[in-house]
């Protein structure tokens, strides 16, 4: 374990207000710059989706392209997901004031909707991030993933099941929002679980149809050419995303918190429960982008409206703010990060105990600082 | 060839709204799947500081009577900005005329001026305005004064065109205001109109020193419309009155002193907004869709309020007439600035109205 330092009143205040004063600068700077990123990373979308699907069929007659099609097709949806979809979803581009790209009603080429997205992810796992019973991120409602988590044996299973997870994570992104261990146990009524399900039906269907059925009808007797192109793609898709999330959040050094945290809880402690939930990746400029700037995840937490492509460069501010104030800056490789989110898959499917709560200020009780 | 609805209904499954937009614009094309986009085709300078554009529409085109207004939107430094400007063209005319004054400063005004050359792409909204012969019920036999300040003059072009167009029969005076003989607009469009006999033109600089025989001068006021237009005066006409909110004011005056007439106005301007004494306070604002919420001034309108706050809103006239920055308001209570009432209800346009209690808004 690494150690923060627990901070003081006045310290807190001070962290946030910084941190406050970073946000308030980036905003009011956003302009054409990012704009025209932006519309960069749409037209790389679109070209890419083009030249997969293309390939597809091209793959009809020279066999060996399948697989590139397949992988530049996965490669579209995964920039297509992080860098412009979950980025756009924040409402980073809202001020462009661009149908295309405003946040409220964007909706991204994956089988859940961008409404349900909007509210387990915009609103949940942001405002309650890593709040156990708060933030249904914190296992998908799936795994136990930290000691927190009451262990049934259910749990033993979990290296199955966070594999299928990772195959089919689009799917359990887009059912999140049901809540299914809610309906099962009663505390979620049939009829609002019904509504939940109509909108999201239509999602799965006309992406269903989309990738199985109309575009490999236009393959005619090469069908399944072009149906497993698609399903490889997904899958492609599927894995990464996957795997940069739980980076995100799932590290050694990511803290979960109970619910009493948020009560009074200042802007300053917000901050801090960010940067203690989350951790970021190393790698170069195109690995941030394709992982839609996620791999910046402590900034992505501290300013989610503020457009992606500055977290880089906002990261040496953070991290430096973050020596000033004594707080672990949990920054690795994806090698070295994604290795401690198995570990944890692992560990927490059999029992475990938690380590007492390091409190995050010398205000909480039961501090030894 | 195909037509673009069976294109569209080919392409359903297969792709977005978004993407068909996407391709047909990298294709070189203007069309969209709903969006109404439209082509710089020819411009033109109309006067000193005014020019005019040619734009012809996707296959989107709006519908409209003359006298109506658009909403135009165009990138201005990597953000959507939308502005109100009035059709000349008749409604049966292939392309869309808009003619504009560059506004010192101003933002869209310019960046067309700099931007809008042939080949260029801009985005069109619905249709507005309320200033057409068929809410006047005007007919044929009916007599017609328009009354023009500056840039006041392009709907009411466009309603003297089609009524001329149209057969008119009755009289039809023109009385148009600008500040000297080189901003007039429309100077060989109007001459050539004024080949129809019951079409007259009477222009007025109204800075001193600069007029030509043609035209008469001094400041607009409401002692001068009264006496032009009694000059002119066809019996019991209609009134058309269209410039700034002042010009309006004092125009309605007048034809509430005329008796019998009728008069139809719009101003490109806001009213006078309403201010009321009450110091500023400053409200909460929460956002229920993006949910998030700011703090605002009761003297500022909502809409430069959620701009200022990086927000991006649908705007158009800014004005309170064009209802695009109409937004569902769940709870709280607004100052309708261009009535001075208090509005409790269901909608609030952004743009003329003031926080007079926390507000709910469904953004
Ligand atoms: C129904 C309707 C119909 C219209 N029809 C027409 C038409 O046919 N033709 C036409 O030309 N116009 C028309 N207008 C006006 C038009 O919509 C625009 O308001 C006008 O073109 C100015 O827009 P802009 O973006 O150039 O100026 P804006 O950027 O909106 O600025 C407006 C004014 O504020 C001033 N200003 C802006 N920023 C600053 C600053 N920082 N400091 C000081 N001053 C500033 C500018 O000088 C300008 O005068 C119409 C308006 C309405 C409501
Ligand atoms: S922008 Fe036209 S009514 Fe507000």
């Amino acid at each position: 374990m690494t150690h923060s330092k627990a901070l003081t009143a006045t310290e807190l205040d001070e962290f946030g207000a910084a941190l406050d004063a970073i946000k308030q600068r980036e905003l009011a700077d956003v302009g054409e710059a990012d704009a025209r990123y932006i519309r960069r990373i749409l037209k790389a979308v679109r070209y890419s989706e083009m030249l997969g699907r293309a390939l597809l069929y091209i793959a009809i007659v020279l066999p060996p392209l399948w697989l590139l099609g397949a992988v530049i097709l996965g490669i579209s949806k995964i920039l297509e997901n992080m860098e412009l979809g979950h980025n756009v979803m924040h409402g980073q581009y809202d001020w462009m004031n661009d149908p295309q790209l405003n946040g409220k009603n964007y909706e991204w080429d994956i089988v859940g909707t961008g409404d349900n997205w909007r509210k387990t992810h915009n609103y949940e796992h942001h405002t309650y991030t890593n709040i156990k019973g708060m933030d249904s991120d914190v296992g998908y409602g799936l795994l136990r993933l930290f000691p927190e988590q009451r262990w049934r044996p259910f749990y033993l299973m979990q290296p199955i099941s966070a594999a299928l997870l990772a195959v089919l994570f689009q799917w359990g992104v887009a059912i999140q929002d049901l809540e299914l261990g809610k309906v099962f146990s009663g505390k979620k009524s049939k009829a609002e679980f019904k509504a939940g399900v109509k909108p999201l039906a239509k999602k799965v269907r006309t992406q269903l149809l989309r990738d199985y059925l109309f575009y490999p009808l236009l393959a005619g007797p090469f069908f399944l050419t072009v149906f497993s192109g698609n399903l490889i793609a997904n899958l492609i898709r599927n894995l990464w995303t996957y795997m940069i999330i739980f980076c995100g959040h799932f590290t050694a050094n990511a803290q979960v918190f109970p619910y009493s945290i948020l009560e009074n809880e200042s802007r300053g402690h917000w901050y801090l429960r960010q940067l203690r939930g989350s951790s970021n990746l190393r790698g170069g400029k195109l690995f941030h982008i394709l992982s839609g700037n996620l791999s910046h995840q402590i900034e992505h937490h501290l300013f989610p409206t503020v457009p992606a492509r500055r977290y880089a460069r906002l990261s040496l501010e953070v991290r430096a703010l973050c020596e000033q104030y004594g707080q672990h800056y949990n920054v690795g490789s994806l090698p070295s990060q994604f290795s401690q989110v198995l570990y944890r898959i692992l560990r927490h499917s059999l029992p475990s105990k938690p380590a007492p709560l390091k409190p995050l200020t010398t205000l909480e009780p039961g501090v030894a600082a | 060839m195909l037509s673009p609805a069976t294109i569209k209904q080919i392409l359903r499954p297969l792709i977005s709204p978004g993407h068909y937009d996407f391709w047909a614009r990298e294709l070189g094309s203007v069309a969209a799947w709903e969006r109404c986009f439209a082509r710089v085709v020819s411009r033109s300078d109309e006067s000193q500081d005014s020019f005019t554009l040619h734009l012809r529409p996707n296959s989107n085109r709006p519908a409209y009577q003359s006298g109506q207004h658009i909403n135009l939107s165009a990138v201005v430094q990597g953000r959507r900005i939308s502005r109100s400007y009035s059709l000349t063209s008749l409604p049966g005319e292939r392309d869309l005329s808009i003619t504009l004054r560059r506004e010192p400063m101003g933002q869209m005004s310019n960046w067309l001026y700099d931007n809008a050359m042939p080949g260029a792409i801009v985005e069109i909204g619905s249709a507005f305005g309320d200033m057409t012969f068929a809410k006047a019920g005007v007919t044929t036999d009916d007599n017609l004064l328009f009354l023009a300040a500056g840039s006041g003059i392009t709907p009411l072009y466009g309603l003297i065109r089609a009524a001329l167009a149209g057969g008119h029969r009755g009289t039809i005076k023109l009385l148009y205001w600008d500040k000297t003989c080189d901003h007039f607009c429309f100077g060989n469009e109007l001459r050539e109109l004024e080949q129809h006999p019951q079409f007259s033109v009477q222009r007025i600089a109204t800075r001193s020193g600069l007029e030509n025989q043609n035209t008469n001068s001094g400041r607009i006021s409401e002692a001068q419309i009264q006496v032009l237009a009694a000059e002119l005066l066809p019996s019991s006409p209609h009134i058309f009155a269209c410039g700034g909110a002042d010009f309006v004011a004092k125009a309605r005056k007048v034809a509430d002193g005329l008796g019998q007439s009728r008069l139809y106005a719009e101003s490109f301007t806001a009213n006078n907004p309403v201010t009321d004494d009450s110091a500023e306070t400053f409200y909460q604002i929460e956002l229920a869709r993006s949910r998030t919420s700011l703090e605002v001034s009761s003297k500022t309108n909502l809409l430069d309020a959620l701009e200022a706050a990086g927000i991006g809103v649908e705007s158009g006239c800014r004005m309170g007439i064009c209802n695009t920055c109409s937004c569902p308001t769940r709870q709280g209570s607004t100052l309708d600035t261009s009535t001075g009432l208090l509005n409790n209800g269901h909608s609030t346009r952004l743009c003329i109205s003031q926080a007079r209690s926390n507000l709910i808004l469904d953004l």
